[in-house]
């Protein structure tokens, strides 16, 4: 299991209203071994991202926002990104960011590593499994 | 996932099943023919080569959404 990393600069975002959890474009963001994210890094150009070329939408839908007994929860839905007419640039770690928001533009929520680097190939897929909730606040 | 995977299995039933209704339909198909030798004005002939094709096609565009639906290369699963 990936564990999630949070940014920390996400936590004053939602307390100033930089995010709507609900209906923004929630969308990953990959980045290289070498270029590992950082709890401080707080936009997505604070990221050095690999090149998209031969891969599908990282654009995610969110499955649930909603609070029960006043702790919240954020799941989204599982996530396949699939090369498609060649190999995709390699890459460890899948960040997520809010495309939507343009003060800060596209502020960081969190990421996760993969453990190494991958290489699509072709055809592969790698499956974005979420399980119960991404986060939750309490 | 479940869901998926629940999807994957019936569509292999599916499959399996078609294969199986092809195979008779074909055994069917040879036997008019070994009977008739009218291959081409004969109705039967005409029914059961509309249905295999038919049911080809079915089993084509399966075939293809189980190939795109495998399982995926690699997983991320994140906690």
């Amino acid at each position: 299991m990936a564990a999630y990393n949070k940014f920390q600069a996400f936590v004053e975002n939602i307390a100033e209203k930089v995010h709507n959890l609900q209906s923004d474009a929630i969308t990953a963001a990959l980045t290289a071994t070498a270029s590992a994210p950082v709890a401080t890094n707080s936009v997505l150009a604070d990221l050095t991202q690999i090149s998209y070329t031969n891969l599908s939408s990282r654009v995610f839908t969110v499955t649930t926002s909603a609070q029960s007994s006043g702790t919240y929860t954020w799941l989204l839905a599982d996530l396949t990104l699939t090369a498609s007419g060649g190999a995709v640039a390699a890459f460890q770690y899948v960040a997520i960011y809010n495309d939507t928001p343009t003060s800060p533009a596209d502020p960081l929520i969190g990421w996760y590593d993969y453990g190494s680097a991958l290489t699509l190939l072709d055809t592969e897929t790698l499956l974005i499994d979420f399980t119960t909730s991404t986060f939750t606040l309490v | 996932m479940q869901e998926f995977e629940k999807q994957v299995r019936a569509a292999r039933g599916r499959q399996a099943e078609l294969a199986e209704v092809r195979t008779k339909l074909q055994a069917a198909l040879h036997a008019r023919l070994a009977e008739t030798g009218e291959a081409e004005r004969d109705p039967k002939v005409i029914e059961l080569r509309a249905a295999i094709k038919a049911l080809q096609a079915e089993k084509y565009d399966l075939d293809q959404g189980l190939s795109a639906a495998s399982k995926p290369t690699h997983t991320l699963s994140a906690e």
